[in-house]
Parts: C-alpha cells; structure tokens; sequence
C-alpha cells in the first residue's frame, strides 16, 4: 500500500520552486500520475509523515495562490493498481 | 605470471588483466592497492569465465584468476533488456533546473516501472547524479538495485570530478564494463 500526499500545479516553474522550498520536509518529485490531469507534469509527493511539516511551510513561505496548484490525498494498492485519490482543500 | 599494477588506477589493472588472460595465460595473479581494483578485476574473472580469489599481500592485495579456458566473443542479450545511460546530470544539454529535476523525474519512473532496466549508467557529469546531493535519485536507484538492476558508474569521471568519497549509490566501474552492459542489452536509452 502507497500513501501520499501530493501537489500538481500549473506552472513549471512553481513546481519547481516549491519542490526547492518544501525540501526541509524532505518531499520528492514525479511525473503527475496519470489518473490525475494537469498543465504541468512535475508533481511534488509528500509523505504522510512529514504533512504536517510540509503544509507548515508551505502556508508560510509559499507565494503560490488556490489557482497555482491542486493538492491530492493518494492512496494506492500497489498489487490490485487500485486507486484512491481525493482532492484537499487548499493549505493555509 | 604475476603483474605488479601496484599504485595503477583503474581501468589499467583491468586493461593489463584482460590482455594476459585474452592471450591464454594461466596462473594470471595481478597486485593492486585496493578494493576497487579487484571488484573491477573480478567482474572482468566472471566476465571471461576465468573467476578471481584476491588475498592480502603486504599492504596490497593480490588477484588470482582461474586457470581454464578464456570466454571470448558476444554475450548473449536477453529479450527486451535495456540499459539506460546518463552522461549528463540532466535530460538535455543545457545543465538546467528543469533539465536536472527531468533527470530526478525520470529515475522515479524507471523505479516504479514493471520492465526495470538491466542496467543504469552513468558517465562524465552524469556521477554527479550519484553523489548524493539529491537523496530521492539515492532511494530510487537502490530501489532499482533490490528490484535486480545495475547501476555502474564510471570510476575515472568520479576521480576526475573529485566526488570519489562522495558516492552514494552504485559500483564503480569502468569503460570495459560500461560498454560490455550496453552490448549486452537490446537496447541502450540516453536520457
């Protein structure tokens, strides 16, 4: 079982950029997964351990706004590929 | 014949190995200083069919390869393997932002893929993607490597790069076993 948090945005740069900021909560990047769409294809996965800290910073010292980025809940079966992916409200 | 390639670098202990053993030499023993010098030179024994015991020798180390029959010639690929090659720290040639968080991107993907590659390389600046400096491409390489990949990586670029110490992930290879990987596989990927 797969469980994360992760942002899709909509410009490349501001996944970029948030990916470079939220690096204290150690986050990764990847491809956005292909059950979700969006304009830029770099996401930034957060683990569930480190949300709290991750959405801290990110209310912060973000400058992004609701309509710069999306933020899911995954979570994945990895044997079955089954999928649940619920949409969050924005942090801050 | 014994071959003293004591304070050699690598690749020439291999180079001068692989020569001996090509010609048909037996009792080929071959002194060297160190731990990356008889790795390299037992992927050589196992690559040839001559497979190597090494033994203390002072404060060196002395290689001993089987007696036998040398292996010469092609090896035989199997079906859809592929290797994937990275000789820059990024995906293009512009040594950007993005070309390097592609390079991350793309290491994620290969480690979540079903078809692995057999092997991931990587050259000349492409060591720097090893280092450590990104922990993600760490994770996701030694996840490649349990999933039964092999990542090699140039010995002479991390030397030349001053990032020997710095290795995180990966074997330190050499050209022989870097471009042996690539004839070995169907397919070589650039990125």
């Amino acid at each position: 079982m797969d469980e994360y948090y992760l942002l899709t945005f909509e410009s490349t740069h501001a996944a970029i950029s948030t990916e470079k900021l939220l690096k204290p909560a150690e986050v990764t990047i990847m491809p956005v997964p292909r059950f979700i769409s969006a304009s830029c294809g770099i996401s930034v996965r957060i683990r569930p351990d480190m949300r709290e800290t991750a959405e801290a910073i990110f209310a912060a010292d973000s400058k992004l706004t609701t309509d710069d980025y999306t933020y899911y809940h995954v979570i994945r079966n990895r044997a079955s590929g089954e999928t649940q992916c619920d949409k969050l409200d924005y942090i801050g | 014949m014994r071959i003293d390639a004591g304070g050699k670098q690598c690749p020439i202990p291999v180079i001068m190995a692989k020569k001996e053993l090509e010609a048909g030499e037996q009792d080929v023993e071959i002194i060297v200083d160190g731990q990356t010098q008889i790795d390299n030179l037992k992927r050589l024994g196992d690559a040839l069919g001559r497979p190597a015991t090494s033994e203390p020798c002072g404060e060196k180390f002395l290689v001993k390869f089987a007696n036998g029959e040398t292996k010469v010639g092609a090896v035989v690929a199997e079906a859809g393997s592929y290797a994937v090659f990275f000789n820059t720290d990024a995906i293009g040639t512009n040594q950007s932002e993005l070309g390097r968080n592609l390079a991350k991107m793309a290491i994620f993907t290969l480690s979540e893929a079903d078809h692995i590659p057999s092997y991931v390389l990587f050259m000349n600046e492409g060591v720097k993607l090893v280092t450590g400096v990104e922990p993600q491409i760490v994770e996701n390489l030694n996840t490649l490597i349990e999933k039964g990949s092999k990542v090699l990586v140039c010995g002479t670029c991390l030397n030349f790069y001053g990032l020997k110490e710095e290795l995180k992930v990966g074997t330190v290879s050499n050209m022989y076993d870097i471009l042996g990987a690539m004839q070995e596989v169907t397919k070589v990927i650039k990125l």
